[in-house]
């Protein structure tokens, strides 16, 4: 199964508006788990998270993995989008 | 009895005295610093009073972004430690800096949300001092930082964080400009 950014995107909306769980269900999940996702995996990385401050599902995939110090870059990436999109809101 | 009076009395002068001149008075000062670290956005500006003492210097100061985001207020209240191991009298001075700050920064998102934040920093730096008793100087620090949330949003999960519940890493550079009385 190949899922896209946008995909991604999607299914964490509907993660946290409710669309997937009911309330009680909402409540276990919040309790137990985020509302995110970092995947690495040889030649694949990528973070997914909700920016609530602007109603934002930020997805990066990027088509390299190296090492921790990488993932540090991957990340520092990841908070440059957050700001530039939360400028531009 | 009298010998024993003027003996005691001879004996607590020296409770009441000092022995030496203390010629190292603190000296006031003001300072502007430029403050900016990973977390909030943009550089703030910290007018403080400082004060010097040997080889420690204290900065307390109010701080306000330039403006420059009309979407965002940021008012921050920080406290410098400075040390100079090697004093303030050279052209240029060494020191090592323990920080502490809180930052009030409301911001009209989307979703309208307020922060507090709390950093508490370490590193080292420098100063130039130009002429008797005015210095400019840098600095670069690492530490941690926690923050406080309350968000308009209307999903529970976003909506409120509490301080201490999460630690961040954080990078924080300064700028500076002062004078010492």
């Amino acid at each position: 199964m190949v899922a896209t950014a946008e995909d991604v995107g999607l299914f964490l909306r509907f993660l946290i508006d409710g669309t997937l769980f009911n309330e009680k269900e909402q409540d276990i999940y919040s309790s137990i788990y985020e509302y995110g996702h970092t995947g690495w995996s040889p030649g694949y990385t990528s973070i997914a998270r909700y920016n609530s401050d602007i109603d934002a599902i930020i997805v990066q995939f990027v088509n390299t993995s190296y090492n921790g110090l990488f993932w540090v870059e991957l990340e520092g990436l990841y908070g440059r989008i957050n700001k530039i999109l939360e400028e531009e809101n | 009895m009298i010998h024993y009076l003027l003996t005691l009395i001879f004996g607590l002068t020296s409770l009441i005295g000092t022995a030496q001149i203390d010629s190292t008075q603190g000296k006031f000062g003001f300072a502007l610093n430029s403050s900016l670290n990973g977390e909030v956005y943009p550089i703030r500006l910290v007018p403080s009073i400082t004060y010097l003492k040997e080889n420690s210097q204290l900065e307390l100061g109010f701080g306000v972004h330039p403006f420059i985001r009309i979407d965002q207020n940021i008012y921050s209240g920080e406290f410098n430690y400075k040390y100079f191991p090697n004093g303030t009298d050279k052209k240029f001075n060494m020191y090592l800096i323990a920080s502490l700050s809180y930052i009030h920064n409301p911001r009209k998102t989307y979703y309208p949300v307020t922060y507090n934040y709390l950093f508490l920093n370490g590193g080292y730096g420098f100063q130039l001092v130009p002429f008797k008793n005015a210095y400019m100087g840098t600095n670069m620090s690492v530490g941690t930082f926690t923050y406080s949330k309350r968000s308009e949003i209307p999903y529970d999960s976003f909506a409120k964080k509490d301080l201490f519940d999460k630690l961040g890493f954080n990078l924080a550079f300064q700028f500076n400009i002062g004078y010492r009385f």
